[in-house]
């Protein structure tokens, strides 16, 4: 009997023991995951661990340089450096033929750019941010170099307080939130300095900025800001005018009186909508507005929205040509203008989507009322037909020269505006991060002209050689029937290959 | 006699366990990950300097190094944070914002603030989520997945307790959680992270130990792929400081002319 009561006493410890046992495991499959980390990484970090302080937490050998704090430092320059040579095939035939057939057919360029911005002195600040130019440029018939200046910017801040700011100086101020056409910046007109690439990051950093006087004022929940740029007067051919070599295009982005009023507000968590009040030259009042929202953790959607009162691109252009001296009042230009300044929108609105595998694709439609449509398009196609058939006849060569000369100036008028020419557009761009290996990665960029077919495509691939060293390679092609917008263009394609140094 | 003896261990295992569970019973999951978050992380606004350097087959391949200012929402609970990249050159003085839900970088070279993704990953394996300050508690519900003794980088045995977390707020990197916090200074041992599916996407250590801003916090985690186990990033957390950071620093507006502290 008292062997039974002790046996299942036993039983009852055992069973105890396992119950305890199951909730306070040793759990040594979890164990096996420390095995994944080499040991040389553990002792770097162990013998690290030797050289801290253990008090302060300090590590005595690695604070950050000049032993500045959280890594703020009285003057920061950047230094970088980018070497690029491009090569272009020229469209031929051109439904719509170029005045001049010298086009550039190989580019070889070397720009340094040099950024520097001050925090000391209380709350003064200064900002210099320029890029120095040297290019090559080859055509069929000829070649030839030439140096340019680009003061991107260069403006004092003074910041009194934590909650206000204001600034003086060149200034590249940019609103908008979407990826490929901002209708809510308002200072993009003219400003990228010298288009010597088609790669978008390239002509995002290589804008310049306006002359201004601008203040911010942010508080926890909302932000107002004004931006005020008065036109300036400079004789184009005096030397502060020119950009060549260290000449700096003052007035470059200052033809007109330019105003700007912004507020947002938080009406939700992660919603804060911006509202802007643009006006140009006292009658060109626009009215912007954008917002974002997240959802989940993988989708971002956004959209932004102009209303401007100005003219279609095809009156700006003729507008623009007059202004230069390239056409006259009396002049008609070979579309019929508009008459008056009418309510023009112009909207984008898409969203990105993130995957695991390091890919975040954006997806944007885009509307430009101000653009051609479907007519416009055959119009301009129909025009250039006939103006490049008055080529062959001397008596009218010219005046057919004079209506090319007007159709490619719609184009570059919608270039440098940084407008769509067509009304709709579909973009859509791509950027996977470590595509094979860790140094790789890859960008794609489709844009759809959806008013007229045709599209362009650009893929770039990036590696980083080291921390400084970067080499990229982008191919661009611009595709569709010879009476589309891109099926048109003056190339069908362009390489270019390019190696970008930071020096500090 | 025998008998008696044996009754009397018992007993005293037994009531031993139950006053040991009764004692463990008063603390909720919520409030474990509650008091390691207050490990983790410092109770007054802050700023620390992270190195992050990415191993593929025990050798380095990418370094990062950037600064994190972090202040809790007296409303929300959770983190805002702003993150300044010190290096490689190439990043230098980008800026990330992480104000609840809502992230945003800014790029000072194309002066555009994009709105990111929390899925949007900066280096490595360590994701948005992995650099910045949050607390744990405010983003999960959590649940005791048991007791358990694991060790540490070092090999040291920890008695922890393994708290499961699931995602509450739809917005966080990662869907589930598994946490192992040392019982007696619920500080953070080991930590498993899922995606919606249930895939293992990382496992990460915390170790190294140090007094930063008045307590002792992991000062290193090393991060394990999922996938390639033999991609390891490391984390080192110093330069801890204690900040005053107004609120208007956690608007997208403010990005551009961030530059720090002096």
């Amino acid at each position: 009997m008292k062997a039974i009561r002790i046996y299942w006493l036993q039983v009852i410890f055992i069973v105890i023991l396992a119950i305890w046992g199951t909730g306070q495991s040793l759990a040594s499959d979890e164990d096996l995951d420390i095995d994944a980390i080499p040991e040389e990484i553990l002792f770097e970090s162990e013998n690290a661990e030797l050289n801290t302080d253990q008090m302060s937490g300090q590590p005595s050998d690695s604070l950050p340089e000049n032993g500045e704090i959280g890594g703020n430092r009285l003057i920061s320059l950047d230094i970088t450096s980018e070497t690029s040579l491009q090569k272009h095939s020229i469209r031929k035939p051109l439904v719509v033929p170029l005045p001049n057939d010298d086009v550039v057919t190989d580019r070889f360029r070397q720009s340094i750019n040099f950024f520097l911005s001050t925090n000391g002195s209380g709350s003064l600040g200064l900002t210099v941010n320029d890029t120095l130019h040297w290019i090559y440029e080859e055509t069929d018939e000829s070649a030839d170099d030439s140096g340019s200046n680009h003061l991107k910017e260069l403006y004092v801040t003074w910041e009194p307080d934590i909650s206000f700011i204001g600034e003086l100086g060149r200034i590249n101020l940019k609103n908008g939130i979407a990826a490929g056409f901002n209708p809510t910046d308002y200072f993009k007109k003219n400003a990228v300095g010298a288009r010597y690439s088609d790669d978008q990051t390239y002509l995002r950093e290589n804008r310049i900025g306006t002359w201004m006087a601008r203040m911010e004022a942010i508080f926890s929940s909302a932000m107002i800001g004004l931006a005020y740029a008065p036109k300036m007067e400079i004789d184009e051919d005096s030397n502060w005018q020119k950009r060549e070599y260290f000449g700096l295009g003052l007035a470059d982005l200052n033809h007109d009186d330019h105003g700007l009023a912004k507020f947002s507000f938080k009406i939700f968590d992660d919603t804060k909508p911006e509202f802007i009040y643009y006006l140009e030259d006292s009658d060109r009042p626009h009215f912007g507005f954008s917002i974002s929202s997240g959802f989940g953790k993988r989708v971002i959607a956004y959209a932004e929205f102009s209303l401007g009162n100005r003219y279609n691109i095809i009156s700006e252009t003729a507008n623009q040509l007059r202004e230069d001296g390239l056409l006259s009042e009396e002049q008609e230009f070979v579309f019929s203008e508009d008459k008056e300044k009418s309510h023009y929108r112009q909207y984008a609105f898409g969203f990105s989507y993130t995957e695991d595998i390091k890919r975040t694709t954006t997806f944007e439609y885009h509307y430009n009322e101000a653009g051609f449509n479907k007519n416009d398009w055959k119009a301009y196609f129909d025009e250039g037909e006939q103006a490049a058939k008055m080529l062959e006849n001397a008596a009218t060569a010219a005046y057919g020269n004079a209506i090319l000369g007007q159709l490619w100036a719609i184009r570059d008028w919608s270039r440098n505006a940084d407008e769509p020419l067509s009304q709709e557009n579909l973009f859509i761009r791509s950027q996977w991060q470590e595509v094979w290996g860790d140094n790789f990665d890859l960008t794609g960029l489709l844009s759809i002209d959806l008013t007229n077919g045709g599209f362009i495509f650009q893929s770039k691939a990036d590696y980083e050689w080291h921390d400084s060293l970067f080499i990229s390679f982008a191919a661009t092609f611009y595709q569709g029937s010879s009476r589309t917008q891109y099926g048109s263009s003056l190339y069908s394609s362009s390489l270019e290959a390019m190696i970008s140094y930071y020096f500090l | 006699m025998h008998v008696r003896l044996i009754t009397f261990v018992l007993l005293v295992v037994f009531f031993g366990l139950m006053t040991g569970v009764h004692a463990e019973e008063k603390l909720t999951a919520n409030q474990i990950v509650a008091a390691c978050d207050k490990v983790r992380n410092p109770e007054k606004p802050f700023s620390f300097v992270e190195d992050l350097v990415v191993y593929k087959s025990n050798k380095p391949i990418k370094k990062m190094r950037l600064v994190v200012y972090a202040k809790e929402d007296e409303d929300s609970g959770q983190f805002r944070s702003l993150i300044r990249f010190l290096a490689p050159p190439r990043d230098k003085n980008k800026i990330m914002m992480k104000n609840g839900n809502v992230l945003w970088f800014h790029d000072p070279s194309t002066k555009a603030s994009v709105r990111i993704s929390p899925k949007q990953r900066l280096l490595g394996q360590a994701s948005n989520g992995d650099i910045m300050s949050v607390n744990l508690a405010k983003d999960y519900e959590a649940e005791i997945g048991g007791q358990e003794t694991i060790k540490d980088t070092k090999r040291k045995n920890r008695d922890c307790y393994k708290i499961d977390l699931s995602a509450i707020n739809n917005s966080v990197t990662y869907d589930k959680i598994e946490f192992w916090i040392e019982k007696k200074t619920f500080i953070p041992i080991k930590g498993k992270f899922y995606s919606e599916s249930g895939r293992l996407l990382k496992t990460a250590y915390y170790r190294n130990m140090k007094y930063h801003l008045g307590r002792k916090r992991p000062s290193e985690t090393i991060i394990i792929d999922g996938l390639d186990r033999k991609q390891i990033t490391k984390i080192t957390h110093k330069n801890y400081q204690f900040q005053t950071i107004p609120d208007s620093w956690f608007q997208k507006e403010y990005l551009p002319r961030f530059k720090g502290l002096n």
